[in-house]
Order: C-alpha cells, then sequence, then structure tokens
C-alpha cells in the first residue's frame, strides 16, 4: 500500500511539473533588451542558387514532359 | 494502362506545380520578402511605455504606438525608407523588417525624438548578395545627417555621434538599446564582417550612434 501511494504521489509530482513546464513554454518571455538583430541573408546565395536550379529544373523537365504527353494524345 | 499513364502523369504534373511554386517562393524570399515570425511577449502593463527599463526586469513594456507612414532618410548614403514596428524575434533578438529595402523600428524600446534610444535595424543585402537599405550604413561618420519625417510633416534631424563595428556576441546591448541620458537618441544596427555558416548569420554588427539636434 505505502508502495502504491509512493508511486502515486511520484506520478502527480511529475504531472504537476509538467503543467508547470507546459505553462511557462506556452509563454514566451522577453527580456527587456533583445539581442542584436540577425540583418543580413547574402550567405544564403549559394543554397538560394542551387534551390533555384533544383526546383526550376525540375518544374521546366515537368512542364517538358507534360506538354508532349498533352501533344501525344 | 491508360489508368496507370493517366496516375503517372497526374503525379508528375504535382511535382511540377510544386517545383514551380518553390521556385517562386525562394525567389520572393530571396529578393524581396522575408518575414521573421515574431516571438509573443509578455507585457508589464505597470511600466510606463517609453521609459527605458532596468536589465533586471523579466518583462518588457506595452509597445508604443507610432505615427504610420514614417520614413528614415540618411543623404550620405541615399537611404531613404518606410520605417516598420518590430518587435523581438522566436530567437530573443531583436526583429526585422519583412522586406530589405525598410528599415524596424524596436516597437518595445524608445518613441523616436523621445529621451533615450530608439533603435532602427535594416538588412545589409538579400539572398542574393545584393545591396539593402543598410548596405553601406558602416560609411557613416560623426557629423553625418539622419531625418525622420513624420506623417504631419515634421521632421527629426538627428547627427551621428559615432559608428561602431562589433563582434556580433559583443554588441553593447545597454548602450544600444537603454542608454537614457536624457538625449533624444537614435541608433541604428546592421550586419557586417564575414558570413558564419554556423550561425547563419554574419560575424559582426555595424552600429551607428546619432543624437536629435
Amino acid at each position: 500500500m505505502k508502495t502504491l501511494k509512493k508511486a502515486a504521489a511520484a506520478s502527480l509530482g511529475t504531472l504537476f511539473a509538467w503543467m508547470i513546464a507546459g505553462v511557462a513554454s506556452a509563454q514566451t518571455t522577453a527580456s527587456t533588451t533583445p539581442g542584436a538583430p540577425d540583418t543580413g541573408m547574402g550567405g544564403d546565395l549559394a543554397t538560394n542558387l542551387i534551390l533555384l536550379a533544383i526546383t526550376g529544373a525540375v518544374a521546366v523537365a515537368g512542364l517538358f514532359y507534360l506538354s508532349r504527353r498533352m501533344a501525344q494524345s | 494502362m491508360i489508368m496507370r499513364n493517366q496516375l503517372i502523369n497526374f503525379a508528375i504534373g504535382v511535382v511540377t506545380l510544386g517545383a514551380a511554386g518553390a521556385f517562386v517562393l525562394i525567389l520572393v524570399h530571396a529578393l524581396w520578402y522575408a518575414p521573421e515570425e515574431e516571438a509573443a511577449v509578455v507585457l508589464n502593463a505597470s511600466t510606463t511605455p517609453g521609459v527605458p527599463q532596468s536589465a533586471a526586469s523579466s518583462s518588457i513594456s506595452a509597445p508604443i504606438p507610432h505615427d504610420t507612414g514614417m520614413r528614415l532618410r540618411i543623404p550620405a548614403i541615399g537611404v531613404d525608407a518606410a520605417i516598420q514596428d518590430v518587435g523581438i524575434g522566436k530567437t530573443g533578438n531583436m526583429a526585422v523588417p519583412t522586406n530589405y529595402t525598410d528599415v524596424g523600428w524596436y516597437r518595445y524600446g524608445t518613441k523616436i525624438g523621445d529621451a533615450g534610444s530608439a533603435v532602427m535595424d535594416g538588412h545589409v543585402d538579400n539572398g542574393f548578395a545584393l545591396a539593402a537599405v543598410f548596405k553601406n550604413l558602416d560609411q557613416l561618420k560623426a557629423g553625418d545627417d539622419i531625418y525622420v519625417d513624420k506623417q504631419d510633416g515634421t521632421t527629426l534631424h538627428f547627427k551621428v555621434e559615432e559608428a561602431d563595428d562589433y563582434p556580433a556576441a559583443d554588441v553593447p546591448l545597454q548602450q544600444l538599446f537603454n542608454r537614457n541620458d536624457g538625449q533624444a537618441r537614435l541608433n541604428l544596427i546592421t550586419c557586417a564582417g564575414e558570413w558564419d555558416s554556423s550561425a547563419e548569420a554574419y560575424d559582426h554588427r555595424t552600429v551607428v550612434y546619432a543624437v536629435l539636434v
């Protein structure tokens, strides 16, 4: 019985802690002074170019394929 | 067989549309529109808006309403930009404007023209490394003029006191956001230095300190 009570108390404690943590994480507190902003995107140049090349190539190839299929039918 | 071909065509159509959509989104994000999701903040209702608070405070003042349609002009570097309100980003940093041509005024800080330190940020470049509004901010020097045009037709005239370059981790945030020596200050900040791919940001910041004349 004692073990059962201990287990129940532990479970309640865990639940309570989880609820507190849940409430805490639901709010976003901000200190008075924010950090310095990230105001540059130029380092994404290579990534952006690669993504544009890939998505552009896929879109063009898809359009080419579909237009040919439509012409055949 | 016909059913199978239709399915293949449908799948290729979906992929094509998805790729075209992604292409447009990447292009728009890199060149024109890059909104940053802002964090929800806990407001301290008892705090008077506009009064800089101590760093020990755990919450921030309510956002300060400001005139819409204000513009920032810096003739020395050819800046004439609309001013957006910005708050705090998800990372805890000051948020940035939604595009590369406007500047952002920190709405939880000092109102522009009031005693204290009003802060504005702007991009140095866009996703294609092309010049953005604060590309040449580091060229400002003491004595250069900065103007804020208000919608009521009046203009606030600031003069640059100094321009400094700091490692990103060493920006004097208290001086930037909270200095209040009784003067109306306007501090401008943008990125500088080299791209740090691990942090996905530049490793320095240029800060220009100006004071109302």
